[in-house]
């Protein structure tokens, strides 16, 4: 089932660390706008989709028997009540990701499905994911390369992601809360037999996005040559994969956690999309 | 008197909270965006385009002096998807190749591009464009207003042949800055 690059493409959006349900998620919406006024302002019309990969009900369920949990050690005191909700929420949606949980590959499965869904489709597909949700976009991309079925070499037919663009994306730490390795570095595996294509990573981040830099105030961190910590822990092995991973530092005139939500209204995104698909 | 004691802690906590988030909004860089319009020599005729990125310059929350600019640079191409500058060796902008692209120019001197034939097909990732000022390839940082960049082309695509304007170098207007806002980012087609 190649690729069939007349067909309408599909932008699929993984989001990151959230709060609430998958039906709070934006991501999708936010994306699309970017893509709609990029092509408006070039006076370009193009017909695209763009498709949300949601998985916080996931993570929900799976901490439900600690919500129960800290409900009950915070009955009658609402306001530490919903702090502790939050924080069960967020930090478990990274400790599912960084213990490799049955939630965190049951939310692999589910993203690689999607995506091989598209393929099935035969229609493009470009993969945006926010923060958390790179952690596993990339693991599903390692694990959709090591199968003999995708990505043979040159064609780009054969290819069921065309690129990977990540937002405020932690995969540049390498931090460890106890025993557990929090965001492991992962492996980077080559297009077999590609001469001529290499597979895009678009890296956005901001020097002042703590999620990036791992500083938990948001003090800037030194940036060259468009390197940030993710290029400096991946640059060597995506390299050597023939991949090409671009960083671009990017800035928003928000700092710290506001740094980290900038990302969906940054127009250079938008433009960054439209080149991949149509450029 | 007991529900005062059991709402003050979590209170306390919450207004603190409040108070560095309001700061943390608050006292952020100001955004600015800078742009330069010029005019590329497409194969279907001549098209405007604007190269634009954006730039934090204040303080930040706990008073440090912070100015710094987009690491790359975004040229819109009326009636044509865009192209995106990212940021190479000593921060210098550089455009990179894509699927199918040939290189048909190299860069000989300040002055000239020359032409490479046959054309030469290169991996993607492969040098087809700089942003140089005053001849010389320039980051970011170096285009401050009034600066004139000189944009940099040396490919083609035969299967997109609007993609990359005729080979050479393409001066722009000098470059202008403004208070950015959402929404606010450039038109390249010349206003009707």
């Amino acid at each position: 089932m190649p690729v069939d690059f007349s067909r309408q493409p599909r932008v699929l959006v993984v989001h990151g660390v959230q709060a609430g349900s998958d039906s709070d998620v934006e991501s999708r919406t936010q994306i699309r706008k970017l893509i709609d006024r990029s092509l408006a302002k070039s006076h370009l019309q193009r017909d695209f989709e763009v498709a949300g990969f949601f998985y916080e009900d996931i993570n929900d369920r799976a901490q439900r028997f600690y919500r129960t949990i800290g409900r009950a050690l915070t009955r009658g005191e609402p306001l530490a009540g919903r702090a502790l909700a939050l924080v069960i929420d967020l930090f478990g949606d990274v400790v599912s990701a960084a213990a490799d949980t049955g939630t965190a590959r049951e939310i692999r499965a589910g993203l690689r499905s999607a995506i091989v869904e598209a393929y099935r489709q035969r229609r493009q597909l470009v993969l945006v994911a926010h923060s958390l949700g790179s952690f596993y976009a990339l693991a599903v991309l390692g694990e959709l390369m090591k199968t003999n079925n995708y990505f043979a070499g040159d064609d780009r037919a054969t290819w069921p992601v065309q690129g990977l663009v990540t937002l405020g994306s932690p995969l540049g730490l390498d931090v460890r809360i106890g025993d557990l390795r929090v965001f492991d570095k992962l492996a980077i595996v080559p297009v077999r037999g590609a001469d001529f294509e290499v597979f895009p990573w678009h890296n956005y981040f901001n020097r002042l996005d703590p999620v990036v830099s791992g500083r938990l105030f948001g003090n800037p961190i030194s940036v060259s040559a468009g390197r940030g910590p993710v290029e400096k822990r991946y640059g060597d092995d995506t390299d050597a994969a023939h991949w090409l991973l671009r960083g671009h530092a990017v800035t928003s005139g928000k700092q710290w956690l506001f740094a980290h939500t900038a990302y969906w209204r940054n127009s250079k995104i938008g433009d960054r999309l439209v080149d991949m698909l149509w450029g | 008197m007991g529900l005062k004691l059991r709402y003050a802690r979590p209170a306390r906590a919450a207004v603190a909270a409040a108070v560095l988030a309001l700061a943390l909004a608050g006292c952020s860089p100001t955004s600015y965006r800078y742009q330069a319009r010029g005019t590329l020599a497409l194969p279907a005729g001549d098209a405007g385009a604007v190269l634009y990125w954006r730039g934090d310059e204040g303080r930040l929350w706990y008073g440090k002096a912070y100015a710094r600019p987009d690491s790359g640079a975004v040229l819109r191409v009326c009636g044509e998807p865009s192209l995106v500058f990212v940021a190479g060796d000593g921060d210098t902008l550089r455009l990179d190749s894509g699927s199918g692209d040939t290189v048909v120019g190299e860069i000989r001197d300040a002055a000239g591009v020359a032409t490479v034939d046959p054309p030469r097909r290169v991996r993607a990732g492969a040098l087809c464009g700089v942003v140089r000022a005053g001849g010389v390839p320039v980051a970011t940082g170096a285009l401050t207003e009034g600066v004139q960049p000189e944009l940099v082309f040396l490919c083609a695509n035969a299967r997109r042949p609007q993609r990359y304007p005729a080979p050479g170098a393409y001066l722009f207007a000098a470059v202008s800055k403004s208070v950015a806002r959402e929404g606010g980012d450039p038109e390249p087609c010349p206003a009707r």
